[in-house]
């Protein structure tokens, strides 16, 4: 008994530890790719940015939202590298400090929705009783809705700000996840090792943590990193429209509201928080994009 | 077949039942007090009991939930608006037909385009114009839409000229050559009532919202062709095609595309609400009097009936052009069971 039990340990061990080390493996294949790498040089600039902010911006206390009237509405110069808004603020500053709402945001959203939807999908897909049908008849519910309309109608039920931004879109996020990982787990439960697993008697919760999870992290950890730019982007389209950060925070989605209706003399102060977020999303996009292509073994 | 379609109609109508119940619990639970906004300004405290009253807020919730069911699903009685003063229903009929001319140019050109692109990226896949149409669909999922259309003013109305900066029709137009209201379609009322001016002149100002509304779908629509398609060619009924000598532009435009498409159809069903939403921003932006617009000024209001209206009407449409697209892809792919 004693060395059945530590043969399917093995097994089911080396079962996942195989699987984990060839998908990783295939990540060297990543860096090689040209526009992987700018996407990841783009976003650690942009990280840094929003982390070192209040140091690297030349008026910090303007990105912070202190009025600077006799500048208004300058163009883009030596002394205002991007140019001045409406109350005279220096728009680069403005766009490194609303870099921070927009990316530390955006990796809260969809962290927080994994966090929330990964357990929810593991137990859900192990459990085909009646707790998991609940669950994905939730999830189902979730889901037969626009997710840009329930975060907006959320935001609206919490009121404006950028942590009930967060929070509005964290709500329609979570259940992508449970579906995604519900779906994995019902593919790998009846292969050996869990089998083995459960044969030897471990409960569930150690199954479904210790042998299910490590085996379904790959396809989370895509998913997480091609989601970081529509989440983005989401945050930017509540803010636009008000419900998000208010002024005088800087938020990308804010100031190109800000900047709307001056599109046509003073164009920088619309343009340039656009321009950032577009480039930002696109650099999560093609390195999710990339990582996704190197981790799937049938491209 | 027949077992299918009751069974995607019950489910219809119990989201349908479930948004309609979701969107009353979502009014109820709103910050600040309906009555009050309802009656206006300074109101005296008996004058909001009243409306309170005449709301019937007193009443308990089941009664309300009762009442609200009723007036929606016999009355289509959504409220009146606080902005306009108008039954908001009576204020969405109206303007329905404005927006859904540009969605409907926006659907037809993203889904024609986007599959054409798809198609003949798969069919290259590999070489410099497949990489270019990469980019291409990266860049188009990744544009924010009120950016693009801010950029789309900025270059076709400021630098290039080419096109009008927003409205939807000239001013000078509207008064020599008014658009007679028959069907609320602007572009069918103008043609019918031989209006060929005002036709042009709406046809004009609709280029750059739908430019701008499609960009987003044509995108993934373009996206999902390819890697469709390109899955597709990998399998084992293409390849004893092609032992059997049938010409590679046959196996790939006729056997491949019809086996392709499916996955696809499923995307377009979806973009309809992705363009719905889209239009709050295009609308407000390019100043179209449609649903967009009416949307984004409820929210910016805070003008709740309005709001309920159109969430009821989103989801709705949502979950409807769900269950087609779904009864359509079991149509034409009878591989689905």
């Amino acid at each position: 008994m004693a060395d059945n039990r530590t043969l399917y340990t093995d097994m089911a061990r080396a079962a996942a530890r195989e699987h984990r080390q060839v998908r990783w493996f295939e990540l060297k294949r990543l860096l090689k790719r040209k526009s992987a790498g700018l996407a990841l040089i783009i976003l650690c600039m942009t990280f840094a940015a929003a982390l070192f902010a209040p140091w690297i911006s030349p008026y910090p206390e303007q990105g912070r939202g202190d009025v600077n009237v006799e500048h208004r509405l300058l163009p883009p110069s030596s002394d205002y590298y991007l140019g001045t808004d409406i109350y005279g603020r220096d728009m680069l500053s403005r766009v490194i400090f609303g870099s921070r709402i927009s990316i530390f945001g955006g990796i809260c959203i969809v962290i927080s929705a994994a966090l929330i939807g990964v357990p929810l999908g593991l137990w859900a897909g192990y459990n085909e009783g009646v707790s998991g049908t609940l669950i994905m008849r939730v999830v189902e519910l979730f889901l037969s809705f626009p997710s840009t309309l329930i975060g907006m109608a959320i935001s609206l039920i919490l009121g404006a700000g950028w942590y009930t931004a967060i929070i509005a879109l964290i709500i329609p996020w979570w259940p992508w996840y449970t579906r995604l990982v519900q779906g994995e787990v019902v593919s790998i439960k009846h292969m050996l090792y869990v089998e083995a697993a459960r044969m030897l008697g471990y409960g569930r919760l150690t199954i479904i943590f210790r042998h299910l999870l490590p085996n379904i992290l790959t396809p989370v950890i895509v998913m997480i990193l091609l989601d970081l730019g529509p989440a983005i982007i989401a945050i930017g389209l509540l803010s636009f429209l008000g419900l998000g950060t208010q002024a005088p925070m800087a938020d990308w989605g804010l100031m190109v509201w800000e900047g709307a209706p001056n599109i046509l003399n003073e164009w920088w102060i619309a343009i340039v928080p656009g321009t950032a977020m577009f480039i930002v999303v696109i650099a999560f996009n093609i390195f999710g994009d990339a990582l996704k292509d190197a981790l799937d073994s049938s491209t | 077949m027949i077992l299918f379609l009751a069974k995607r109609f019950t489910g219809l109508i119990l989201l349908l039942v479930a948004l309609s119940t979701l969107v009353f619990f979502f009014t109820r639970s709103l910050p600040g007090d309906v009555a009050a906004l309802y009656i206006g300004g300074n109101a005296k405290p008996e004058q909001i009991e009243r409306a309170r009253i005449e709301l019937g807020l007193d009443k308990p919730l089941v009664v309300q939930y009762k009442r609200y069911m009723e007036r929606l699903i016999f009355h289509a009685d959504m409220g009146v608006s606080l902005r306009t003063h108008r039954p908001v229903f009576q204020d969405l009929l109206e303007k329905i037909p404005m927006s859904f001319e540009l969605v409907f140019w926006a659907l037809l050109f993203a889904t024609l385009g986007g599959v054409f692109i798809g198609v003949i990226s798969a069919y290259h896949h590999g070489t410099p114009f497949d990489g270019a149409v990469k980019w291409f669909t990266s860049a188009a999922v990744s544009i924010p839409i009120f950016f693009l259309a801010l950029l789309l003013q900025l270059i076709f109305f400021n630098i290039l000229g080419w096109f009008p900066l927003q409205g939807r029709i000239d001013s000078f137009l509207e008064f020599t050559h008014p658009i007679a209201h028959v069907t609320g379609f602007s572009m069918i009322d103008t043609l019918i009532t031989g209006n060929f001016q005002a036709f042009f002149n709406v046809l004009w100002h609709m280029v750059l919202p739908v430019a701008a509304l499609l960009v987003g779908p044509l995108g993934i629509i373009a996206r999902l062709t390819r890697s469709s398609l390109l899955e597709v060619m990998q399998q084992d009924f293409i390849l004893s095609a092609r032992a059997s000598g049938i010409s590679e532009p046959v196996l790939f435009f006729y056997y491949g595309l019809r086996n392709a498409l499916s996955p696809v159809l499923t995307v377009i069903g979806l973009s309809v609400a992705l363009i719905l939403m889209a239009t709050f921003y295009v609308e407000m932006i390019f100043n179209w009097p449609g649903i967009g617009f009416y949307a984004l000024a409820g929210i910016m209001s805070l003008d709740y009936p309005a709001i309920t209206g159109i969430a009821l009407m989103v989801g709705a449409i949502y979950v409807v052009a769900n269950t087609l697209t779904d009864i359509l892809r079991r149509v034409i792919d009878p591989r689905i069971k």
